[in-house]
């Protein structure tokens, strides 16, 4: 059978993941340079695309992916905020 | 007991990613609505090891919309930058589940 259950879960997933990260295209389009600590806004927005991509993983059979990708997504997040946090430019 | 902390363990899991969907589906609303005001605070934990320490702060920055920034170990405190201002038990749900399982 074509349209049996795991290969209907797997699409709703996978459509799901691309709604997912179309949003994050349009969120780090929308908000401009002249708000308030708008770099902490963009990177919790690119975290959403992380989700996505952890889900896309599981879903097209690659697990082993997704737990490295689980586990090493927040060390890069941290080191752009610490290094934003502590930098040598002045900023609010 | 060791048991209880395998359970710990897996509630903490399930907590987890409970939290991370809920997160995802919230950003994404406010990516569509535009009501973002990101905040910097700092909350106080109760863990006392540095190893559940960097655990809860992976777990913050793995949540969207939250965002571990600086550790300090000593003070136990922990500099966030939030979406939105919010509540601590908000910020950090699965505090109590990382001291049942390690500390």
């Amino acid at each position: 059978m074509m349209w049996d259950l795991i290969t209907l879960i797997r699409s709703t997933i996978l459509i799901i993941a691309s709604i997912l990260v179309i949003l994050t295209a349009i969120g780090i389009i929308r908000f401009k340079d002249d708000r308030k600590k708008v770099l902490y806004a963009r990177i919790h927005i690119l975290g959403i695309a992380d989700v996505a991509c952890i889900l896309a993983l599981l879903v097209l059979y690659e697990p082993l992916l997704a737990v490295t990708y689980f586990i090493l997504v927040p060390f890069a997040s941290h080191a752009i905020a610490n290094a934003y946090y502590y930098g040598e430019e002045k900023h609010d | 007991m060791f048991l209880m902390r395998i359970f710990f363990g897996i509630a903490y899991f399930v907590v987890l990613i409970f939290e991370i969907l809920k997160a995802t589906m919230d950003v994404a609303l406010r990516t569509l609505n535009g009501n973002i005001d990101p905040v910097v605070v700092e909350i106080e934990t109760v863990l006392k090891r540095p190893v559940s320490q960097t655990i809860l702060a992976n777990s913050i920055t793995l949540t969207p919309g939250t965002l571990s920034i600086d550790l300090d170990s000593d003070r136990q405190v922990i500099k966030v930058a939030s979406i939105v201002p919010r509540k601590k038990e908000d910020i950090i749900p699965f505090e109590s589940y990382i001291k049942g399982m390690l500390e």
